[in-house]
């Protein structure tokens, strides 16, 4: 394999699991949206915040705020939203084609076809008409993409890295939906009603698909319980710590089919913010400290980004001779 | 052209309303009316089909194809974006005893190429001998004499090409042209293939038809075959100019039956006269390159300095027999149209034989007497420049303006090496679906051949039509379409 299409391998799949919770997000959003809900009356748009997009949009839009179909197209379609659910799948379809030659027929077929599909005359009509099938549609083409991926691809570096990308794109949504839980408790969602706090907890336990999972694991809905959730358990996919315990068993798989590549600044960057989550303390009145070290957090998985970039795809054999 | 016509009169079902065209040779139809004898089993499998249902299928078709994304790109379009290659559901088809004849004429021509080229990147014999005039080698733009005296290993030269043919008659064709530089178009053929048996799984039972699905793995083979058995780990590797390529489906598509990488310039490197791949972990070494980029392009420091899609020191690996290049550097000078009519004397001289399928009658503008006979003649004649292709660079005589002949005939004048002209060959027809009719329409066919340590001939090939009433350009990059090609089998 080249390092040019390893990167383009570790991005698709970045892409694949954007698209994938960017479309469930909006899906649960939009679901909840058709009922009186407590937290939409108090935290307009969520999914702004939790896809990062806060800024760009009051920049570009600031008395748009209170319109919701514009928000929701906003996050969808928008051009000028490099992260719109329309451009995601664009650049997923993008790297796909120019590593089309390793994938499996399937995946390519369903990728394009998801791609076709919403660049279709009919699909805006769809989703003006029937939110729900337009954001089911995509997810189905999500999984089946990813179906088709775990039945179908060999297992060399390429898909370890597909995985390691799908790894580290996941954890940085969950980083984001709890730092909105955060940033919502702290400034004063703690003093609501239990039927309020169930009916937040669910939403946001449902933007990663985990609701099922949660339950499994606790009988209550708890700040500290669902921080700890998202931050620590092991057993759940989309928790922080599985995610980065993903990722390291990803990168040694990667180290383990050479022996020229060395990855030893990734390696220990992830060690150390897996023993961080292991040691938190999600105790009730430990908020801010909480707070401040998701986004610090946030932050060392930006860091692991690059670092992964610079280590695996950057040659750096060649520099060293 | 339509005008005079006959109806299809065996026929009760989808061919019911089929007008026929009797000025050119119908693939399917007789001129009385009658289905080729050795092909009714199989056109009355097709007139079975109720109209509806088939022209359903011809939807369905295009959506396969859509689906999966088996599509070029056309350079001159301004969008750029994918295409997909028009496909027609009628299949041309050969018979067996047809093919027999075909592939031993295909086969003695590119031997005979190659040999051509072997010679003139060495001794040079064929012109000593005067068979052809050393000018119209020395002036081909495909022929350069830095490459001279480099023997590629095996001594091939054209690992893979796609002959152009029409066919003139009933077991009757003549070669088109050549293409022996970078021949594109054998993905459509196993793609089209895998659509009609998608749609007709009934015929593919009832009628035995070769196989073409194989290709990757006969290219891959010959291309092994001609590095030292000593070197371990074989590297294949097919270099491609990139993602926006006209023919980059193409490119994935064999990356990914032969199980090659798909590498393009920056993924190389080369080294102590070797050449590397940059995978992860090392520079991994590469003995074979299947390169889908232009001699013009393919090393800066050998070729033009300003390409930004070559390798450098590519050729100093090549000359000191570090890698095979697939094809060969130099071919051009054996396709370039101005050689063309001197291909049958090639094939006497190599071969010692008698060509076993003739070429369309070709004009040299480079010859005095030839040049007085084309001046003389345009409007009647088929202009082309030498080193054009995908139908660029073509006149043709009885369609063109005054204004237009009037301008050939200038640049005939100015450089006559760059013309060759011929009569009007009218290609056969097919039956070709057009909106919601069924109506004749030329066709040509490409078959592609791959030499390593000896020659094998595709059983199929890429049918080009064109897919406008009368016209004659079948090519992808203006409007032409494709069909599948059924060699029948041994019954």
């Amino acid at each position: 394999m080249t390092a040019r299409s390893a990167e383009q391998c570790y991005w698709m799949f970045r892409y694949l699991e954007r698209a994938e919770s960017t479309a469930r997000m909006l899906s649960v959003t939009y679901l909840q949206s058709l009922e009186d809900r407590y937290f939409l009356r108090k935290v307009k748009h969520p999914l702004l915040f939790i896809l990062d997009e806060e800024m760009n949009f009051s920049e570009k839009y600031p008395h748009q705020l209170e319109e919701k179909d514009f928000v929701e197209a906003f996050l969808v379609w928008q051009d000028e939203n490099p992260s719109s659910l329309f451009n995601t799948i664009k650049h997923l379809r993008e790297d796909a084609r120019q590593v089309r030659e390793i994938l499996h027929i399937n995946m390519w077929k369903t990728i394009n076809d998801l791609y076709l599909w919403i660049n279709e005359a009919n699909v805006k009509q769809i989703y003006m008409n029937n939110r729900i099938e337009f954001y089911r549609t995509i997810l189905e083409y999500c999984q089946l993409i990813k179906g088709s991926f775990y039945d179908f691809i060999y297992r060399d570096e390429y898909f370890h890295l597909m995985e390691l990308g799908l790894l580290m794109e996941r954890a940085n949504q969950t980083l984001l939906i709890l730092g909105e839980l955060i940033k919502n408790w702290i400034g004063g969602g703690s003093n609501i009603t239990n039927s309020e706090k169930i009916e937040y907890f669910s939403y946001l336990l449902g933007c990663c698909a985990s609701t099922d999972n949660y339950l499994k694991r606790s009988d209550n809905f708890e700040f500290e319980s669902i921080v700890s959730f998202f931050l620590q358990e092991d057993r759940s996919p989309f928790s922080v710590l599985f995610c980065l315990k993903g990722a390291l068993k990803k990168i040694d798989n990667i180290l383990r089919q050479g022996t020229h590549l060395q990855a030893t600044d990734v390696t220990e960057q992830i060690e150390h913010v897996i023993n961080e989550i292991q040691y938190t303390s999600c105790q009730g009145g430990l908020q801010k400290e909480i707070e401040s070290q998701n986004a610090r957090i946030i932050k060392e998985l930006e860091n692991i980004n690059r670092l992964i970039c610079e280590e695996f795809f950057h040659l750096n054999y060649l520099i060293k001779g | 052209m339509e005008n005079s016509s006959y109806f299809i009169d065996r026929c009760l079902g989808l061919f019911s309303h089929y007008q026929s065209n009797n000025s050119t040779y119908d693939e399917y139809f007789q001129n009385n009316g009658e289905i080729h004898n050795a092909l009714e089993k199989v056109i009355h499998h097709f007139d079975e089909i109720p109209r509806e249902t088939f022209f359903q299928m011809h939807k369905k078709a295009q959506e396969i194809l859509r689906q999966q994304g088996v599509t070029f790109n056309v350079y001159s379009d301004r969008t750029g974006v994918e295409k997909i290659f028009p496909f027609d559901l009628f299949p041309r088809i050969i018979t067996t005893e047809e093919w027999k004849l075909v592939e031993r004429g295909l086969i003695q021509r590119v031997l005979a190429l190659n040999a051509f080229l072997a010679d003139v990147y060495d001794k040079q014999l064929i012109l000593k001998d005067k068979i052809i005039p050393p000018e119209v080698v020395v002036s081909s733009k495909g022929f350069n004499p830095k490459l001279k005296g480099i023997t590629p290993p095996g001594k091939v030269y054209i690992h893979i090409s796609g002959i152009d043919l029409i066919r003139v008659g009933p077991k009757s064709f003549k070669i088109l042209e050549d293409n022996l530089k970078v021949p594109s178009g054998v993905s459509y053929v196993i793609e089209n293939r895998q659509v009609m048996k998608q749609l007709f799984p009934h015929i593919f039972n009832q009628i035995p038809i070769k196989g073409v699905e194989d290709y990757p793995f006969h290219l891959r083979e010959a291309l092994h075959s001609l590095v030292d058995p000593q070197e371990e780990n074989i590297q294949i590797v097919l270099l491609t100019p990139g993602p926006y390529n006209s023919a980059y489906f193409e490119h994935t598509y064999l990356a990914r039956r032969m199980s090659c990488p798909l590498v393009q310039n920056s993924d190389l490197v080369v080294l102590d006269d070797k050449v590397y791949m940059k995978s992860l972990h090392e520079l991994k070494r590469v003995h074979i390159i299947y390169r889908r980029i232009d001699d013009e392009f393919i090393d800066p420091h050998f070729f033009n300095p300003n390409s930004l899609l070559g390798i450098p020191g590519l050729v100093r690996a090549y000359k000191a027999g570090n890698v095979v290049l697939a094809n060969a550097l130099g071919n051009g000078v054996a396709d370039d149209k101005g050689v063309y009519p001197f291909v049958p004397d090639l094939i006497r001289y190599y071969m010692k034989e008698e060509p076993l399928i003739p070429q369309v009658t070709t004009y040299s503008c480079f010859k005095p007497e030839e040049r007085r006979f084309v001046l003389d003649n345009l409007d009647s004649l088929v202009i082309k420049v030498v080193n054009q292709s995908g139908g660029y660079g073509v006149i043709i005589g009885p369609q063109a303006s005054r204004a237009q002949l009037s301008e050939i005939r200038e640049q005939i004048l100015a450089s006559p090496r760059s013309f060759i002209a011929q009569p009007v060959e009218e290609l056969s027809s097919c039956p070709t679906i057009d909106d919601d009719k069924i109506c004749p329409r030329r066709i040509d066919f490409r078959p592609y051949i791959i030499l390593g340590k000896s020659p094998w001939v595709l059983p199929g090939g890429l049918s080009r039509v064109a897919l406008v009433k009368d016209s004659y350009i079948v090519n992808s990059s203006q409007g032409g379409g494709s069909k599948d090609t059924w060699i029948l089998g041994e019954s």
